[in-house]
């Protein structure tokens, strides 16, 4: 044990980062653990209430810094698939009929956008 | 809180007074706080009897449903004159001075509200055997009111119900193509919409208070209006109302059973298909006022992290729109 490097515990390089540690996920994490463990259990009512829906919210927001690059490039992909420049875009090729034809194909391609978003907002959600 | 505690235990001493005379108001305490109202608990003592009362009353700021204490009020007294099962009102009225604010006072009444518990808790299988059947009983009576018992009442006359939505959806100009994709759905497989009725709005667990035998009172008339009944029947079967069950009917049942409790009671036809097309429409109109709270949030009309949250509950129905959706065209 004597001849161990403890400088940096192990933790991954921070070389070309601007910031120190704790990262912003690291810090909402803490945040997230310390309503859960240390808030919650000694509150209720309408206060328990309130923590519970905002370390729900802080949940969110690590899914979301963590999955954000990945999914930016799969929404592109499937807009590309559609000939759609972006959502809006999207919204008014469907609604001007645009896939009616391919009704199933459009489906597919909406439900791979919203299993997305909802891996982030609420995966419990998925039956 | 500053606009809470308006309403002292002499105040309400005031307005009861004139109903039953001497009264003693004690208890007074808040129960929660909706969006649009709050709701006090409080026992009224007169020299005869002992009463358990609820006042309500508007609150200030945000009025998206635009439905006040005391036209509720109007509409509960008419409900109740109808069979249909409501708490008695005691009185209602205006609060004075500046900022005027309907109020209502009706009788407490025993019972539970929170889905999950009614859903789950052993205490409720009795009222969960019999619910389906209190809750299109209950339906039917509504919509049997004559119109024309609500005359004076401002109720909005919903003739095109999809064309309704989509204002306010287009009205947002948040684009989101999974709500379109349910649009251009339901534009195609719109069934003939029925003749129009007195509806409740929001009829679902959470807003009905369940004793142990079943159905005890229909609670939060907000957003009643005309349109046709079948929504109220379809509201209830989307899957936010289900609570987490996996019962599509309300988190109790199946679609045989509530239509063949709602078409003996009112003798009014409803296929399937029709119910269907409902409960899709009301997973639409969730999703949509999920996109609408976001909205609030974001363009600082409320700084509620309820609220916020809500917002990001617009991908579950986006979800639930995809998965039922995508059954019927594959």
């Amino acid at each position: 044990m004597s001849n161990e490097d403890m400088s940096d515990w192990g933790l991954p390089s921070r070389k070309n980062y601007p910031y120190d540690a704790p990262s912003a996920v690291e810090l909402i994490h803490a945040v997230e653990e310390c309503i859960t463990e240390e808030i919650m259990p000694s509150s209720d009512g309408v206060t328990k209430w309130k923590l519970r829906i905002a370390a729900n919210a802080l949940r969110i927001a690590i899914r979301e810094i963590e999955n954000e690059t990945s999914h930016k490039d799969t929404l592109q992909t499937v807009l590309t698939d559609l000939e759609a420049i972006d959502m809006p875009d999207l919204s008014e090729k469907i609604k001007a009929g645009h896939y009616d034809d391919r009704f199933e194909m459009l489906q597919e391609k909406l439900l791979s956008i919203v299993t997305m978003k909802l891996e982030v907002a609420n995966p419990r959600h998925f039956q | 809180m500053s606009n809470d505690a308006v309403f002292e235990a002499n105040w309400l001493e005031e307005q009861l007074h004139e109903i039953f005379g001497a009264t003693e108001v004690t208890n007074l305490s808040r129960l929660s706080g909706g969006a649009n109202r709050e709701t006090w608990s409080f026992e009224a003592i007169t020299k005869e009897k002992h009463r358990s009362l609820i006042m309500q009353i508007d609150r200030d700021g945000m009025d998206r449903l635009n439905g006040t204490c005391e036209r509720e009020s109007r509409i509960l007294r008419i409900a109740k004159l109808n069979g249909v099962p409501v708490p008695t009102v005691v009185a209602s009225g205006f609060s004075e001075g500046s900022g005027s604010r309907s109020f209502s006072i009706t009788e407490k009444m025993p019972g539970e509200t929170i889905a999950r518990k009614i859903l789950r808790d052993s205490q409720w299988e009795h009222a969960r055997g019999n619910l389906i059947h209190d809750m299109a009983k209950a339906l039917a009576a509504i919509h049997k009111i004559d119109r024309s018992q609500f005359e004076g009442i401002e109720l909005s006359d919903i003739r095109d119900p999809l064309s309704s939505l989509n204002s306010i959806y287009e009205a947002l100009d948040d684009p989101h193509p999974t709500f379109d994709f349910a649009f251009r759905w339901l534009k195609t497989n719109q069934p003939k919409i029925s003749e129009s009725t007195f509806v409740h709005g929001d009829f679902r667990l959470g807003n009905l208070l369940i004793d142990t035998s079943g159905l005890n009172a229909v609670l939060d008339w907000e957003i009643a209006q005309f349109g046709d009944p079948i929504q109220d029947l379809g509201w209830m079967c989307v899957r936010a109302w289900r609570f987490g069950s996996d019962q599509r009917v309300a988190g109790l049942g199946s679609y045989d059973e509530l239509i063949e409790s709602y078409v003996q009671e009112s003798g009014n036809d409803v296929s399937a298909a029709t119910l269907f097309w409902w409960e899709i429409f009301g997973t639409l109109r969730w999703g949509i006022i999920c996109l609408q709270m976001g909205g609030d949030f974001r363009k600082g009309r409320t700084n509620s992290l309820e609220i916020a949250a809500i917002g990001r509950r617009v991908a579950e129905n986006e979800y639930d729109l995809l998965q039922a959706i995508g059954e019927k065209i594959k």
